[in-house]
């Protein structure tokens, strides 16, 4: 059953034809909740979300960009809503400038296995800001091209170059001390 | 070529396929500014590492509780829906004989009533000003 034929049972009245589009789309969704949220509770309730949200607005599904592309953008806008409710509530936990995950991290640098460094590389995403986040999250780790990224975040490729460019950026400054194990 | 330029340059080269005059025109700048090779080399390991896949999935059973939840709130709606329903065609009932009752009130009103005025057929008496304020009585009351 492709995306559409299932869409088509869903709004026939097969509600279950949707835990097929759930199954085939969880890891890209959880991807790109995790990558923006970390693992944590909130990141599993925003993705929940991103489906109920799709399933409600079925009829409005008209198919001009791909159940993927909807879906992720479903899942990016939530996230960011996200991001934005641990800044009101200031509790991000990991900042650049906790002394003790950096001491952590920096203890641990001369040794670091392959998890390892992933796991900084998207420490070191999670400290940008939101904005450069959701456009290094979808190209990197979605790995989105350029054209799709866009397209999801709804933003000219010319704007999304420039958040990339500026995210490098940023990113190579944070990743600085980590350079050699890397 | 300026080295903010070539490095806006190298970021590209990530994201789109250069044109062949960019491409050498980067070639050169990376020659000239040998610090963008070593930023180069750390750009692509930061890409490598973050393209080290896990299988990433939420915790097991995502879809089982995610249909769950669409299957409760799917209900949820429908008993709204039933009970909003519900109200309606008792309400569509009472409005109908509330509005049956006040045109016989008003019918009543006119018959009975000498003068054809709006506050006679709505049935407020029709209380005259020398009535209201009576000198007399006010007199008394003092």
């Amino acid at each position: 059953m492709n995306d559409n034929e299932a869409i088509q049972a869903c709004l026939s009245g097969n509600s279950d034809a949707f835990a097929e589009i759930i199954h085939r789309y969880e890891s890209k969704i959880a991807g790109t909740v995790i990558g923006m949220l970390g693992r944590c509770p909130e990141a599993e309730d925003v993705g929940q979300e991103t489906f109920i949200r799709f399933y409600n607005n079925l009829k409005n599904f008209r198919g001009e960009s791909s159940v993927g592309t909807y879906l992720t953008r479903i899942a990016m806008n939530l996230s960011l809503n996200e991001l934005k409710r641990r800044q009101r509530h200031s509790s991000r936990i990991i900042s650049i400038d906790d002394p003790d995950v950096s001491k952590n991290l920096h203890e641990n640098r001369n040794h670091l296995d392959v998890e390892e460094t992933r796991d900084i590389v998207q420490w070191a995403i999670s400290q940008l800001e939101p904005k450069l986040q959701s456009t290094l999250v979808l190209r990197l780790m979605d790995e989105c091209s350029t054209e799709e990224t866009a397209v999801i975040l709804q933003l000219p490729i010319g704007t999304v170059l420039s958040r990339l460019s500026r995210a490098k950026k940023q990113l190579i400054k944070i990743l600085k001390p980590y350079q050699e194990n890397l | 070529m300026r080295k903010s330029r070539a490095q806006k340059l190298l970021f590209q080269s990530f994201d789109l396929d250069l044109e062949l005059r960019e491409k050498r025109l980067l070639e050169e700048a990376l020659a000239e500014y040998p610090e963008l090779i070593e930023e180069r080399k750390h750009l692509e390991s930061i890409y490598r590492k973050a393209l080290i896949r896990k299988t990433t999935s939420f915790s097991p059973w995502f879809v089982d509780r995610t249909m769950n939840r669409i299957r409760s709130l799917s209900n949820l709606e429908k008993s709204i829906d039933i009970s909003v329903g519900v109200f309606l065609t008792a309400f569509r009932r009472v409005a109908l004989i509330a509005s049956v009752m006040v045109v016989l009130i008003l019918a009543f009103n006119v018959s009975t009533s000498a003068e054809s005025s709006l506050a006679s057929v709505i049935g407020i008496p029709n209380t005259s000003m020398e009535e209201m304020v009576d000198p007399i009585n006010y007199f008394m009351t003092e």
